[in-house]
Formats: C-alpha cells, sequence, structure tokens
C-alpha cells in the first residue's frame, strides 16, 4: 500500500501558503527575505515566520541548509517538491479522500462529470 | 571475563528471576517505542523523563543480576523484596551517572550537531569573552534546530550548545549576553555546593531559559548578574529573553 502524508495540503495554514508559494517563486530563501516580503502585506512577527519555516520542513514540505555568514550561521530554506508535483499530490489526496467518504457516490459522479463522452 | 557457571544457572533457573529481568526489558522497550512515536509531540523535559526511566529499566536487570549472584554467594539465600530494592538503588545511581556521560554524548555525536570551529566568529566570540572572564575556551557546538536555545555542560568536557535558532534569532550584543551567561555557568562549577543544581540543569538542559526555573535558581540569576557585570547593561540580555519567549510564543499557537 502506497502511505501518501495524509495531512498534505489540508492543514496548511494561509501563511504558510504564503510562505510555500514565496519559496516556489524565490526557489531559495532566508527567514529574513520571507519576513522582508510578508511584513509589507500583514502584520507578522519575524518570529512567527521562523516559527513556520520549522513546521513546514518538519512536513518535510521544505529543505533547509547551514550556511556560514556574518552572524554565524543561518539556515537557507527551499522548497523540497516542484510546485507542480505537490499540486498532484495534494489533489490526488483530497481525491481520494472524497472516494473513501463517499465510495460509489464520488465515482459515480466522477464519472458523470468527467466520463467519455461515447 | 570469568564468570562462574553455576551462578548463572541458579539464577536463571529461577522463574521469577526470569519474570523480573524479562519484565524489566519489556518495559524499557515499551518506554523507548513510546519515547520514538511520541517523540514530536513531547516536551523537552518529558522526553528526558521516558529517555531516562527507559535507562534504568535497561540497567535494572542486569544490577538485578549482579546482586542476586552476590548475595547468592555471600548469604546463599536472597530475599526477593531487598534484591529488588536494593538493586533498584543501583540502577537509579547507574542512570545518575550514566546521565552524566550519555546526555553530552547523545548531544555531541548527534548527526544534528556539529562542532564549531576556531575559524568561525562565533568561536572567537566566545574565544574573547573566555579570556575576559579568565577561564579555558569551552568546545561550542552547533545544534541543527530552529528552537532557540542554548545550555551548557560544565563537567568533563566544559560545552556550549548553541542552537541554528538562537543564533539565528539574536542580534551580536544579544547572543554575546547569552554567551556570557553560559561561560559563567561554566564558570560556577569550581563550586561543589552548586553541584545539585549543576545535575538539574542537566536533567533539564532545556529549561535555560524558562522563566520559572530561572526565577527559582540561584544559578541562573548568578549566570545572568556575570553577563550584565560584564556588559554593562541589562538591555541585551532582556532583550534575547525577550526574543526567545516570543518565539515560544509563536510555537504554542
Ligand atoms: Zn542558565
Amino acid at each position: 500500500m502506497k502511505k501518501s502524508p495524509q495531512k498534505l495540503g489540508s492543514g496548511l495554514g494561509p501563511l504558510e501558503k504564503e510562505i510555500l508559494e514565496l519559496l516556489w517563486q524565490k526557489q531559495q530563501a532566508k527567514v529574513r527575505d520571507i519576513y522582508d516580503v510578508l511584513k509589507k502585506k500583514r502584520k507578522v512577527a519575524h518570529t512567527s515566520i521562523a516559527v513556520l519555516l520549522d513546521r513546514l520542513h518538519e512536513r518535510k514540505l521544505v529543505k533547509r541548509s547551514i550556511e556560514t555568514c556574518r552572524g554565524g550561521y543561518r539556515y537557507v530554506y527551499s522548497p523540497a517538491s516542484e510546485k507542480e508535483d505537490y499540486q498532484k499530490a495534494v489533489l490526488r489526496n483530497s481525491v481520494d479522500n472524497l472516494i473513501e467518504r463517499f465510495g460509489n457516490i464520488a465515482t459515480a459522479y466522477f464519472d458523470e462529470r468527467f466520463g467519455k463522452k461515447r | 571475563m570469568a564468570m562462574c557457571y553455576e551462578c548463572v544457572n541458579t539464577f536463571i533457573d529461577k522463574p521469577v528471576n526470569q519474570l523480573v529481568v524479562m519484565l524489566s526489558i519489556v518495559i524499557a522497550l515499551l518506554l523507548l517505542g513510546l519515547f520514538l512515536i511520541l517523540r514530536k509531540q513531547l516536551r523537552n523535559a518529558e522526553k528526558l523523563g521516558l529517555l531516562y526511566s527507559f535507562v534504568f529499566f535497561m540497567v535494572f536487570p542486569f544490577a538485578y543480576y549482579l546482586y542476586a549472584r552476590t548475595c547468592q554467594k555471600i548469604l546463599l539465600s536472597c530475599q526477593m523484596a531487598q534484591s529488588l530494592v536494593s538493586s533498584g538503588v543501583v540502577a537509579i545511581v547507574v542512570t545518575i551517572l550514566l546521565s552524566f556521560v550519555v546526555v553530552p554524548f547523545i548531544y555531541m555525536l548527534s548527526s544534528r550537531s556539529k562542532s564549531i570551529t576556531q575559524e568561525n566568529v562565533l568561536f572567537r566570540k566566545m574565544e574573547r569573552h573566555a579570556r575576559k572572564m579568565g577561564i579555558k575556551t569551552p568546545s561550542v557546538y552547533l545544534l541543527d534546530k530552529a528552537e532557540p536555545y542554548a545550555f551548557s555542560i560544565s563537567h568533563i568536557h566544559p560545552s556550549i550548545f548553541l542552537t541554528m535558532g538562537i543564533v539565528e534569532l539574536l542580534k551580536p550584543k544579544e547572543l554575546d549576553a547569552v554567551l556570557l551567561h553560559e561561560l559563567a555557568h561554566i564558570q560556577q562549577k569550581s563550586s561543589p555546593l552548586k553541584f545539585t543544581n549543576t545535575l538539574f540543569r542537566l536533567f533539564t538542559p532545556i529549561s535555560n531559559f524558562n522563566i520559572l526555573y530561572s526565577e527559582l535558581n540561584e544559578e541562573e540569576k548568578d549566570a545572568d548578574a556575570v553577563a550584565v557585570r560584564m556588559q554593562n547593561t541589562e538591555r541585551h540580555l532582556l532583550s534575547a529573553k525577550q526574543k526567545v519567549s516570543e518565539y515560544q510564543k509563536q510555537a504554542a499557537i
């Protein structure tokens, strides 16, 4: 049985989604970079960006490496997968969930909605 | 190692002893399993508690075996309850002793920690502060964790541990305050009366910044005082603590 991450996509807060989105754009960013962009759009603390990036890392949605800098060390974050792959995984997950919950009704609906026209 | 065959035999032959040994190992494995499963959700103090209980129940069968063997030799018969209590005490002592070696060792050897080398800014900073305080520069380790905290181990091999989180979060002066605080802990070692406090800190290395502990703990206050004295202001230390507790607040949401 293939094990897909249950919480994938679901349970991501709006700020987490925004951070992930930014990482796909930039491909690589420090906590500071993301904070600098997001603080212009909304009221947000530097520490909460650090916390959320750590959570995304724990959920294996982002990767990080350690880089030396003037102050000592810092994290450089990057997305763990391409945006498209991630979206596909989220979609697959949601569809699977629907089928699990609604069974035949769901599959019948998918046939009706997306079924090949004969 | 020369082990007398008969002793092993008589010990293992007794079903009660087999039961005690098995039970202890089963409990140890259950605790380890619990630790591995709940690792992510547990707080650090709880994690350490589980680990120490695991070590205790692993040590216990050996202590029990040795005790049963020696008292068999000397007294020819052993009271079950007495054996259990005595080997329990021995196991606790061994666990505490092991914790002195094991905890620092785990941190040092963990793949998530690296030793900070002499050419790094942080090491040079540390060297400068240590010289000013008149102590030998301790080893500095960087832990690959985003959660900001720092702690030190003053026994065996003085070391200071910093997480990536605290290095990244604090401004240079604030980090200085933290380093001075930790160096002060290493300096405190000289007083054997403070041994219990050190022990306590070892058991809960994460509590360094916990307001509750620092209020209660004389040693924390002393370490803070050193940092304030060296910097001629409490501003940096206070803002460092402020930032750390802000992070903790965010992480709790
Ligand atoms: Zn302290």
